[in-house]
């Protein structure tokens, strides 16, 4: 019976047990299986996922760098683009490398440990860079380094002019429109067996000129070489024709392309190139009209010291004309006094050294002189200096040296005399004789260089003499013989200095254009035109054809005298008033010519609006009318001058009929040189009717309108055309622009014979033109290699 | 005893539902486990496709070259260099605004005897987070 029981017992015993090894026996084998499980589910599985997006992710931005790097490689530096990459995926790591398949490039990235491998393509980038290299995560930094390196060879330009020459006369050889990178070498071979070879100066191209006569008439081909420093050459070569007699009339035109070696699709320039020879011995006449500033900055009366210009300077060196002397002082001295004074009233400087250096002017004026007096002075030696402060003549002056003398109030009480001297003193000046013409401002001044020791002026006209001056001599309507002392007024030592001569800015005006018009002949036409403001505010437009074209010079330079400067600007309208002047009243045949001398902006408008904006712009409007207009089939030929710091340089150089028609004037003298320097350029003319016609082929593109050029399209050609009325002799027109070649081999820039000049020549008579052919403006066009970024 | 192993078999309910209960558990933080895996792995990326790789910036820097520098070279050649500095400050200036670094640098400026200036070097500089540039160019007028 127990046994029962306890086998009922036991087996409830026994089935709770089993129940439980039942239970964890299930839960172990559904454990195992998750866990087994696990890792894939929980770890690999999101891993891959993950690094696949993560793969594809940096694969898209290294082809997007690359995109972007081939969009704006350089030819010539380097771009160094930063690459994003995590450390690990998922505690893997993994290689990015650049590769080759099938004919594409891709990017291959990669996880051994994972073993997983995504492929990002490049699309066959058309991007002529070839990427190249790799990199693994575990690398700090990333990047695409994309570098190329190019050098722009030389490119030879030979010009010179004239290239026709009588023998024996010199010949100018012009190497400095050559390029090229860093240093560059030129030798001229000139063809007679002669040479000359130098370095191209870029600070100094003038430098570069070389000058060569020949001594035999004949057809000479000169032949230039230009290389740099890493030993690229590049050759050109121009014909000269030596004539045995003088040469009539001639153009020279040519064409070069630079540089003259490219890659397909890279703009290169071309330039055309005609400048005017030959001689005349019967130069042309000229019609001129002087268009000149007559604002309130021309006059120092309205601009103060801006209203100068220099008119000439002088130097000199200033000595003092002095009398020394020493005393020495003991104990017994309680005070020194020293009185310096002239017997018949010439002015002496009295200066006192005392024996430890220091250095002192008299502190109190007496009649006829100075004195120096101190109290207690320093035992020891004291030196005595009298300096004579007058030009000319000489005085009787006397020193008195006493001790223990005192002031009561401003009373000086003598004390007694130590020493008395007595001595003839010279006055001593550096002397200038100023002849100077009749102006309304005129200011004489001596200016220390090197040095700030004290000089005085005087100023003699006529009897009188004016003086001394520490600063300037000003006279309003001076003019005449003048004659200037320069005196030194210190002791010791010697004082350089300039001795400045200053008229106003319109006394300069008036001068030069009287010397201009000295250079003119009796069939020459000469006029006036002022432009200024007038009124309270100076804003109300004076703008004045002061004389009509003229022969008679004497007539015009009244008219100049009569000139007077105040108020605005309105440069526009001086432009407008000569130009109607010079249509209306030329004499036939006559050269058209505008001499503008402004020294600052234009402020108000012809119409009195005071804007400078506008008045600028009027300016320039009324310029590009006057360079379109033709008189008798001249066109007007405009000079500039801008005169002093104020002037507006580009506007003036715009206003020009060529920027080589601009001068800078700061003082009178220069102002003058000019007026001559213009009045010799204006010579007669080489061509008439010239019409210059560049056609470029179909694979030669445009890629910039030239200036005041017509342009055509005609069968795949581009027609560029340009109408000049005339050019002179010793002339230079020049033109260029930019043109893209888009095919891969020697190209020249010209279609033949259709790319000439053509123009009627000396004498300028009927109806036979001339024709020159442009030479074919060849360029070496190649395709560099790819170039390669390197993933690292 | 009957009475009593009924109370016992109770017990061993409580301890089946604490069971089922750490399972659930498990399966809930497994699952939060994978979200936030998922999370770790794909969301870096994100922020750096904003960074954009500056060829405007550059391109601009060039178009400068070309044409600014290249009216100054043919309009003004006397004050062609003074020009260059005072563009080269502003350039500086207003890239720094952007975080970056600009700098033209002009040199070999030759010009030909009348003056007008034929050629110059000029070197580009361009610099940020992203990117280092640099473009050595002859310019030809």
């Amino acid at each position: 019976m127990n046994t029962p029981d306890r086998l009922s017992s036991d087996e409830r015993g026994v089935s709770i047990i089993l129940e439980y090894i039942l239970i964890i026996g299930i839960l172990a084998v559904f454990m195992g299986v998750i866990v087994l499980q696990l890792n894939d589910i929980f770890i690999e599985t999101p891993t891959r996922v993950a690094m696949k997006n993560q793969f594809q992710d940096i694969g898209n931005q290294i082809a997007t760098k690359l995109t972007d790097i081939s969009l704006i490689a350089p030819d010539n530096g380097y771009i160094r683009a930063k690459v994003y990459m995590p450390y690990a995926i998922g505690d893997y790591d993994y290689r990015a490398e650049f590769t080759y398949i099938g004919g594409d490039y891709v990017l291959k990235i990669e996880s051994d440990k994972l073993n997983k491998i995504e492929y990002v393509p490049l699309n066959n980038l058309a991007l002529q860079i070839i990427p190249m290299g790799y990199t693994i995560s575990l690398k700090k930094d990333h990047e695409l380094i994309y570098t190329s390196s190019t050098h722009l060879k030389p490119t030879a330009v030979a010009l010179a002019y004239p290239t026709k020459v009588e023998v024996g006369t010199n010949v100018t050889f012009d190497m400095t429109y050559s390029t090229g990178e860093g240093d560059i070498w030129y030798q001229w071979d000139f063809g007679d067996g002669n040479s000359a070879n130098g370095q191209y100066d870029s600070d100094n191209p003038s430098n570069s000129l070389e000058d060569h006569s020949y001594n035999v008439a004949g057809n000479y081909t000169a032949t230039l070489t230009v290389w740099d420093a890493l030993g690229y050459s590049d050759t050109d070569s121009i014909n000269i024709t030596v004539l045995p007699s003088t040469p009539d009339p001639f153009l020279h035109a040519d064409k070069f392309v630079t540089p003259d070696t490219t890659e397909p699709n890279n703009p290169v320039r071309i330039t055309l190139y005609i400048r005017g020879g030959g001689i005349v011995s019967t130069a042309r006449n000229i019609s001129v009209i002087h268009v000149t500033d007559v604002s309130g900055s021309m006059d120092p009366d309205y601009y103060g010291d801006n209203g100068y210009t220099l008119y000439t300077s002088n130097s000199g060196t200033a000595i003092p004309s002095k009398w020394e002397s020493n005393i020495t002082v003991d104990g017994s001295f309680s005070s020194l006094t020293v009185m310096a004074y002239s017997n018949n009233g010439k002015d002496v400087d009295l200066w006192v050294k005392s024996p430890d250096g220091d250095f002192a002017r008299a502190q109190y004026l007496i009649t006829n002189g100075e004195l120096y007096y101190v109290q207690n002075p320093v035992e020891g030696e004291w030196t005595i200096a009298v300096v004579a402060d007058y030009p000319t003549d000489s005085d009787t002056v006397n020193v008195d040296v006493e001790k223990n003398g005192y002031f009561w109030g401003w009373w000086y009480i003598s004390g007694t005399l130590v020493s008395s001297s007595s001595f003839v003193l010279n006055g001593n000046a550096t002397t200038f004789n100023l002849q100077i013409p009749s102006v309304e401002n005129l200011k004489i001044e001596a200016t220390p260089v090197n040095g700030s020791k004290v000089l005085h002026l005087w100023v003699e006209k006529g009897a009188t003499r004016y003086g001394p001056y520490s600063g300037a001599y000003e006279e309003s309507n001076g003019g005449g013989n003048y004659t200037a002392y320069v005196v030194a007024d210190f002791p010791y030592g010697t004082q350089d200095f300039y001795l400045y001569t200053s008229i106003a800015k319109i006394d300069a005006a008036k001068i030069t254009a009287k010397t201009f018009n000295g250079f003119l002949r009796g069939s020459d036409q000469v006029g006036v035109v002022s432009f200024g403001g007038t009124g309270g505010s100076g804003r109300t437009p004076r703008i004045t054809l002061d004389q009509p074209l003229t022969n008679d010079t004497n007539q015009a330079n009244s008219s100049i005298d009569g000139l007077w400067a105040y108020g605005g600007t309105p440069l526009g309208g001086g432009i407008k008033t000569a130009r109607e002047e010079l249509v209306a009243n030329t004499t036939a045949g006559n050269i058209p010519v505008m001499i503008i001398l402004s020294d600052g902006n234009p402020t108000i408008t012809s119409s009195g609006q005071p804007s400078e904006t506008l008045a600028i712009q009027e300016a320039l409007d009324e310029a590009n009318v006057t360079k379109q207009t033709t008189i008798n089939n001249e066109s007007i030929l405009i000079y500039t001058i801008g005169f002093g710091p104020d002037a507006n340089a580009t506007l003036l150089k715009e206003i020009a009929s060529s920027p080589n028609n601009y001068y800078f004037a700061a003082t009178s003298e220069e102002l003058q040189s000019i007026y001559e320097q213009i009045a010799r350029e204006l010579r007669e003319k080489a061509a008439q009717n010239v019409t210059v016609t560049d056609v470029l082929p179909p694979d030669v593109i445009l890629s910039e309108t030239p200036s005041g050029a017509n342009v055509t399209y005609s069968n795949g050609t581009t027609i560029i055309r340009w109408e000049i009325p005339s050019i002179r002799i010793n002339e230079t027109w020049t033109v260029s622009f930019l043109v893209t070649p888009t095919s891969a081999s020697v190209t020249e820039t010209n279609v033949p014979n259709a790319s000439n000049v053509t123009f009627l020549p000396f004498p300028f008579v009927g109806v036979n033109f001339t024709t020159i052919y442009l030479p074919p403006g060849e360029i070496n066009v190649t395709s560099l290699g790819a170039k390669k970024v390197e993933l690292q | 005893m009957k009475s009593m192993s009924t109370k016992k078999f109770t017990d061993d309910e409580n301890g089946q539902i604490l069971i089922i209960m750490a399972l659930l558990i498990s399966v809930l933080l497994a699952g939060l486990s994978l979200l936030y895996t998922q999370n770790l792995l794909a969301g870096t990326e994100s922020a750096l496709t904003q960074l954009n790789f500056p060829k405007n910036e550059i391109r601009d820097l060039n178009r400068i070259v070309e044409e600014q520098l290249v009216y100054y070279a043919i309009n003004n050649p006397e004050n062609f260099l003074t020009y260059v500095r005072e563009l080269d400050k502003q350039i500086t200036m207003m890239y720094a605004l952007h975080g970056a670094y600009a700098d033209i640098d002009v040199y070999d400026v030759k010009t030909n005897i009348n003056g007008d200036i034929t050629s110059f070097s000029v070197k580009i500089i361009f610099s940020n987070a992203v990117v280092d540039y640099e473009h050595t160019r002859q310019i030809v007028i």
